[in-house]
């Protein structure tokens, strides 16, 4: 890794003058699984979706649903099988639950979003970032695309 | 006839609908009402040539139309037709 974060901040693809006003919530359970499957993933990509209720002021989370990574280079690289993607649609609708966001791990790498996360990021969704090492250290970021650039959007962890 | 399922990140254009029944006898006629039905929505789904935005994917059941006949896909009544949007990143 290099020295520190702001050499990682490539400002073409982050806006650090703004932040999203919807808060990202979830409790310390959902916490926990999400640094157990970027753990468990390591040193290779693992991605799924954040399913809850979105509201005005919140996108409270209340379940994670895993998916496989499916890219060729898991190391650096993840991508969502089309069927998965269906699946979890169907399961959410089923559920009366909104497909709040997609979370995927940053494997020996900050929690900040890439260019290439910029590329394929709806503006509706919530993109949480797991940034994990080689010690299962972990730090989790959350961010949403806004006029072509990610913005931060503050998380709040329940008890 | 066919039952199309609006993905989350289209729903802005359907006025939320998820489920949106349409009468068209293939999956192209299908996808192209849903076009005249919500005008907003078809920018996001085709290309100014007409052609299928390349980020969006179209399922059949659990067949991606690909593997069947594309939009010449035939769809009965029980069909449900499925929009997928590319999900993708990584960090390099
Ligand atoms: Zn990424």
């Amino acid at each position: 890794m290099k020295a520190t974060v702001e050499e990682y901040l490539d400002l073409s693809v982050v806006d650090i003058t703004k932040k999203e006003q919807v808060e990202l919530r979830y409790n310390e359970a959902i916490e926990a699984e999400l640094v157990q499957v970027a753990r468990n993933g390591y040193p290779y990509e693992i991605a799924g979706f954040l399913l809850g209720k979105k509201s005005e002021d919140a996108d409270l989370v209340s379940e994670v649903y895993p998916v496989e990574n499916v890219a060729k280079e898991q190391e650096r690289k993840f991508e969502i099988h089309g069927l998965d993607y269906l699946k979890v649609e169907a399961y959410a609708l089923e559920n009366k639950l909104d497909v709040i966001g997609i979370y995927h791990s940053h494997p020996d790498y900050p929690a900040i979003p890439s260019k290439h996360d910029l590329e394929f990021a709806q503006s509706v969704f919530a993109y949480a970032i797991v940034s994990v090492d080689g010690n299962g250290d972990t730090l989790i970021n959350s961010w949403k695309k806004s006029n072509k650039k990610f913005i931060q959007q503050s998380i709040l962890i329940r008890s | 006839m066919a039952t199309i399922i609006i993905p989350t990140p289209l729903r802005k254009f359907t006025d939320n609908k998820a489920k949106i029944i349409t009468s068209g006898k293939s999956v192209g006629e299908s996808i192209t009402q849903l076009g005249e039905l919500h005008p907003d929505l078809s920018k996001h789904l085709f290309k100014q040539c007409g052609t299928l935005q390349s980020f969006l994917k179209i399922y059949v059941g659990d067949r991606d139309i690909k593997s069947l006949k594309n939009e010449e896909t035939p769809v009965k009544d029980e069909d449900v037709i499925s929009i997928i949007p590319a999900i993708a990143g990584g960090k390099i």
